[in-house]
């Protein structure tokens, strides 16, 4: 286990104890100190969603979900894996009312993106690699979300418990992640660095 | 999945996760790795959007809290105020149940005393009035005249049968047991003043011993022989009453 991902553990569960005992400002002062405050409005706009409505929706997260709700929290050790359950709850539940718009623009997206791979030649591989990962969160959300899991320190129980699956099925599933993305990679493979 | 497709999964993680791995395919790091840093660019490029310092976020945040401590407060308020009021009604309830089993208890006490207290054995009618007097007075009454003045101890040692005006009454009387209780002597007895033959038919009365019962008559004989001086008689007159044998 990674210190970085030892310590944003007990981050989250130190801010999830200071709501659970009533004391919301210094939650706050901390959870705008430790990054949260940009790690989920990011976390929502990479799902799609814009600057704004993200700001809003974690407004929303924090006053609905970390003040009212952290005592519904079982095990504290596990804090942040249910902050984040929650707020993709959330985001779905959003990402509901936006679907229709989101459709038609991600469908240019993809077209553009697909364009732009093969067309582009000037195009660097990490960019490459940024524009595929862009068509990857488009066709595999759920792929995508478990990639974001990992790439932020999840161990294989923490993201079993946030996509709500078995301990087997969770690393079938994160396999298929590799394996999905594969494919994607692969146009940028032939670029040279 | 194979043991291999494990490891290069648990590899592959741990790449994604900055840990580093030795004799790892080449092909599966330059995946993680190429990952990695698309996914670290894309979301510094995110977060180089979001302002550092958001005052906004955080008063919007802070002023909506407030309402909701304040409107959970008065919902504590009301909430409490429902629980004494149901807490009070509870307190009422039981108190009153309490004193109802009270009550209940002490009439009960009241009624076994009275039970205690209901004389039912004839008196004796060959007892002379002051051996009488000194049977229901008590011992320690004795000691004392009728006024209250105090006569000694030798006063029991008085022979009471040397007073004066003191019917001399037959032993065999048949109106001084239960057993031998007849109606006639005792009539006979009682037409002479005889308080315990007035008690002895009232309790005939009462009980419908060799008379048919009748508790008005019984009553009637207990007062007269309470008229006499008889505390026994008394207290069986209240027992017919409080027993609501007599109105």
């Amino acid at each position: 286990m990674t210190k970085e991902k030892q310590s944003k553990r007990h981050q989250a569960t130190e801010i999830i104890q200071l709501f659970r005992e009533g004391r919301s400002d210094e939650a706050l002062v901390l959870f705008e100190k430790y990054g949260f405050r940009k790690e989920f409005i990011c976390f929502a706009v990479t799902r799609g969603i814009d600057y704004e409505d993200a700001s809003d929706l974690v407004q929303k997260f924090i006053i609905g979900k970390l003040y009212m709700k952290s005592d519904s929290i079982e095990h504290i050790e596990y804090a942040r894996t249910w902050m984040y359950m929650v707020f993709r709850n959330m985001i779905n539940d959003q990402g509901r009312v936006l679907t229709k718009n989101r459709e038609v623009s991600l469908d240019e997206a993809r077209d553009q993106s697909y364009e732009e791979a093969s067309v582009e030649k000037n195009q660097t591989r990490s960019d490459c690699v940024q524009e595929q990962l862009k068509i990857f969160r488009d066709k595999e959300p759920k792929h995508a979300e478990v990639v974001d899991y990992i790439l932020k320190g999840f161990d294989v129980e923490e993201v079993r418990l946030t996509i709500g699956r078995s301990y087997a099925a969770t690393r079938q599933f994160m396999s298929q992640c590799r394996k999905k993305f594969k494919p994607f990679l692969e146009r940028c493979l032939e670029i040279d660095e | 999945m194979k043991n291999k497709d494990q490891k290069i999964l648990q590899n592959w993680i741990d790449t994604l996760q900055g840990i580093s791995v030795r004799g790892m395919d080449s092909k599966v790091r330059l995946e993680a790795r190429l990952l990695k840093k698309a996914w670290l660019e894309e979301s510094k490029k995110i977060e180089n959007k979001i302002p550092d310092h958001d005052p906004a976020f955080y008063q919007n945040i802070k002023e909506a809290l407030k309402k909701k401590k304040d409107k959970m407060a008065s919902k504590n308020l009301w909430t409490s105020f429902f629980e004494n009021k149901f807490k009070a009604f509870l307190v009422v309830i039981l108190g009153t149940g309490v004193v109802y089993a009270s009550k209940k208890t002490y009439d009960g006490l009241v009624s076994v005393a009275e039970e205690l207290n209901h004389v039912v054995l004839a008196k004796d009618t060959t007892k002379t009035k002051a051996e009488n007097e000194i049977e229901e007075n008590g011992f320690w009454d004795e000691h004392f005249d009728k006024h209250g003045g105090f006569t000694g101890f030798w006063s029991r040692y008085i022979p009471k049968i040397n007073e004066r005006n003191i019917p001399i009454v037959e032993v065999d009387n048949f109106c001084s047991h239960n057993a031998t209780l007849n109606f006639n002597a005792c009539l006979e007895l009682a037409n002479q003043y005889n308080s315990n033959a007035r008690f002895n038919l009232g309790l005939m009365y009462e009980l419908g011993v060799n008379v048919d019962q009748n508790y008005l008559q019984a009553y009637e004989w207990y007062k007269k022989s309470s008229a006499l001086g008889n505390e026994d008689a008394r207290s069986n007159m209240e027992y017919l009453i409080k027993k609501g044998l007599v109105y």
